[in-house]
């Protein structure tokens, strides 16, 4: 006697067997419809990535500024006396202060508007985030006029040691009646690691600028303070205000973070937008997958009849219909997120109307991760409905096609 | 029977099947209300920044800055210039015979401690500032007496900062009472401090002024104005209309967001379009045999066609209703801050734009499957189940 041996099927066998052949053929009765669906979802986890990629770009930006570095300007004109950076210096809590100035100009044309950041040898070290140290100072202090550019800045306006970078500035600003500053390219240093709002990225020396600049002008500068604790930023604020309140020249201090986040709140950007567009995308296919999953499930009555009938469990056929509304959403939101990723400088440009400079918006593992749980959620959601029709269902008048 | 009473009948008999269809429909309902909601929702910002921009501000004021300024923040203009400026000819005269003008000033300050963190701004304005102002009106308090060191504040600054009249605001030489409040018909203006002009000059040391606003005699007198003020070798000045300055100067926000928002429409409404498709061919398969009935009883492919598409406008129609609806329920009036404060504008010429977005959706997205419904061979059609 010849004895057939049956196959051991494991849980995997079965579904791999029994249930992908079935959701792929599900899939494939109306293959145009089921390409369409594929293509509104990605276009909605397109939407989706890109939104959440400019909001956490938004959130980086505002995270670089660090809320242990103040900046102190005047609060009735731009700056405060360089004299106080002593007395700042010595405030329990302050690690370091450093007076920086900037100066606002054009290269070439009024449209070329640029600006370069004058930093102070002595308070260099107390700001580390600088992509400027105390050498490179050093070596401003032997060539007055030079500056130097970071590798960014550099591309953006061609330049390259050596050359002479000439920036207009407005009549009045140089006690010789000049209006260009000669500025020479001695070297390029990288790029800060995170954007930095507060200071444009061409660094020169201040003492220069303070010596060749208005007579009225001089020794007035702005001052980032770096603190111990960023618990105590606003206290330290606070008693640095206080402290010149009552003098000719009040002082308005403020965190850079705290700052960055006013900027960004002081006008509409898409930060505020983008929860709001990616949630009308994701409404838009919660419809579109409900009823998809809807309508299919209705038209195959009979045939999942016929599977509960030769003993699929309502669990079984939970995971059937789970799985053939979840696999478009999973599908499309892989293929949302690598378009998404693709798609960088158009969510680049999105970033453009803010007043704070942003980090490229990228399409991250997290953004990944919330692509694909939204996508199962709406797969989960779209097939509540239908689960519930199926579970409610007689066999025998089914059974009968009535 | 003629093809539009051909196009009533399968049209009509379509709807009437809508209710069993309802969920398709919905899919073109939402799908199409949620793009023209945002569509409309991202263009309420630049409508109520261009309202904002544009009010009280007509084709007949225009605007003198020192030369190659970019705003008002500056103090180029000496008195010298100024008493020039009023003389150029094209302004219009006040009954006394005085020119409508005003030379400002605008200065800005730190908030104070426990306001929110951003920069005040405080417009020296002469007597002739509230003559040029049409809408200026004191909300509460008094308005400003020359020479004083008080201060009036707009209402959006009073709202964004919870600053009133009887509250003090700290400036140089001391703290400045606030002594009313003033509306201008939502301008810009609502967003500012006004003081006198002359105190706050000589209080902030300045000697110049920042710009000059004058009331043109009549809109065309703007040429020969600006002839003359450009040409005139005493003094270095641009001149503007305000309406066209103030665009100029807030252009790149308002380019920016328009361009912002038809990019994320296109790209929504490229998924209703491709919804609509799948749901218009979708409906089409669930009305085979009734269409295939339409054609053996004599109508022509052409009414089916059209019949599906009007099917598809009207849902589309309904949705972009719903959206727009939506829009202007959340936001149309609501105050917000971008530089100023402002309303967000829901305005008519943006609800036709997002009817508009919603038929053409409706016709891109219908089109193939209303052919596929013309096209239907009909003893295939009579015999789907």
């Amino acid at each position: 006697m010849i004895v057939i041996p049956r196959p051991r099927l494991t849980e995997y066998d079965i579904y791999r067997m029994k249930f992908l052949p079935l959701v792929w053929a599900a899939l494939r009765r109306h293959t145009v419809e089921s390409l369409l669906t594929l293509i509104v979802l990605t276009i909605a986890f397109t939407l989706l990535s890109s939104m959440a990629a400019l909001r956490m770009a938004y959130d980086d930006a505002i995270h670089a500024n660090r809320m242990d570095r103040l900046l102190v300007t005047g609060r009735f004109s731009g700056g405060s006396s360089i004299a106080r950076r002593d007395e700042i210096a010595r405030i329990p809590g302050v690690r370091g202060v450093m007076a920086i100035q900037w100066v606002w100009g054009f290269h070439q044309a009024p449209s070329m508007e640029v600006g370069v950041s004058m930093v102070d040898g002595e308070g260099i070290a107390a700001v580390p985030e600088l992509p400027v140290t105390l050498e490179h100072w050093k070596h401003m202090a032997e060539k007055p006029t030079g500056v130097f550019f970071t590798r960014s800045e550099a591309a953006k306006w061609n330049v390259k040691t050596g050359d002479i970078f000439p920036v207009q500035t407005s009549p009045g600003t140089r006690e010789d009646g000049a209006n260009a500053w000669p500025f020479e390219v001695l070297g390029i240093v990288d790029d800060p690691e995170a954007p930095v709002e507060w200071t444009p990225k061409i660094f020169g020396n201040l003492d220069y600028f303070d010596a060749v600049r208005t007579q009225s002008e001089r020794g007035t500068v702005r001052f980032i303070v770096a603190v111990d604790d960023r618990d105590n930023a606003e206290r330290i604020c606070q008693t640095i205000d206080t402290r010149y309140a009552n003098s000719e020249a009040p002082t308005y201090c403020v965190p850079l973070q705290v700052d960055a986040r006013s900027i960004l709140d002081s006008v509409i950007s898409m930060r505020e937008m983008s929860v709001g567009i990616a949630a009308a995308g994701l409404f838009m296919i919660l419809f579109l997958c409900a009823n998809s999953i809807t309508e299919s499930v209705r038209e195959r009555i009979p045939e999942l009849v016929v599977l509960k009938t030769i003993g699929f469990g309502d669990r079984q056929l939970a995971v059937l219909v789970f799985m053939e509304a979840a696999l478009p959403c999973v599908a499309g939101a892989v293929l949302g997120t690598a378009l998404a990723r693709a798609l960088g400088s158009f969510t680049s440009r999105l970033a453009e109307g803010s007043e704070l400079p942003l980090p490229p918006p990228s399409i991250s593992i997290w953004i990944v991760a919330l692509a694909l749980g939204v996508a199962l959620l709406i797969g989960g959601v779209s097939a509540l409905l239908p689960l519930r029709r199926l579970k409610t269902l007689e066999l025998a008048p089914a059974l009968a096609g009535r | 029977m003629s093809v539009l009473r051909q196009v009533f009948a399968v049209t009509a008999v379509g709807i009437s099947t809508l209710a069993q269809r309802r969920g398709t429909a919905l899919v073109i309902v939402a799908g199409v209300a949620c793009v023209v909601g945002v569509l409309v929702s991202m263009l309420s910002v630049t409508s109520g920044l261009t309202r904002m921009y544009l009010a009280g501000s007509g084709q007949d004021l225009a605007i003198v800055l020192p030369k190659n300024e970019l705003g008002e923040f500056g103090s180029g203009l000496s008195v010298d210039a100024v008493a020039t400026i009023l003389n150029a000819p094209g302004i219009a005269k006040g009954p006394d015979g005085a020119a409508l003008a005003d030379a400002e000033f605008v200065f800005s300050i730190g908030s104070p401690p426990g306001l929110i963190r951003d920069l005040l701004q405080i417009r020296g304005v002469g007597e002739g500032g509230t003559r040029l102002r049409d809408d200026f009106r004191i909300e509460s308090g008094r308005m400003l007496r020359t020479g004083s060191q008080e201060l009036i504040i707009g209402v959006g600054a009073s709202r964004r900062f919870g600053l009133k009249t009887g509250d003090q605001l700290l400036m140089p030489g001391g703290f400045w009472p606030i002594v009313g409040t003033f509306s201008n018909e939502g301008d810009r203006s609502e967003s500012e401090f006004f003081a006198d002009v002359d105190t706050l000059r000589s209080a902030t040391r300045k000697t110049g002024f920042g710009s000059v606003t004058v009331k043109l005699e009549n809109p065309h007198a703007f040429d020969e104005l600006q002839h003359w003020l450009t040409t005139n070798p005493a003094i270095a000045v641009d001149v503007y209309r305000v309406p066209d300055y103030l665009l100029r100067a807030n252009g790149r926000q308002l380019v920016f967001f328009t361009r912002a928002s038809y990019a994320i429409g296109i790209i929504m409404a490229l998924g209703a379009l491709f919804g609509a498709t799948k749901i218009m061919y979708a409906a089409v398969r669930a009305r085979t045999r009734e269409i295939g009935t339409f054609r053996a009883l004599g109508y022509g492919p052409g009414p089916v066609t059209i019949s599906v598409l009007l099917e598809a406008v009207m849902l589309s129609l309904l949705g972009a209703m719903l959206g727009i609806l939506l829009a202007w329920l959340v936001f149309n009036g609501r105050e917000v801050y971008s530089g100023s404060v402002f309303r967000l504008h829901v305005s008519t010429s943006l609800m036709a734009l997002g009817l508009g977005w919603g038929v053409a959706i409706a016709l891109l997205g219908g089109a193939l499957p209303a052919i596929r419904a013309g096209r239907l061979p009909t003893a295939t059609a009579l015999r789907a189940v």
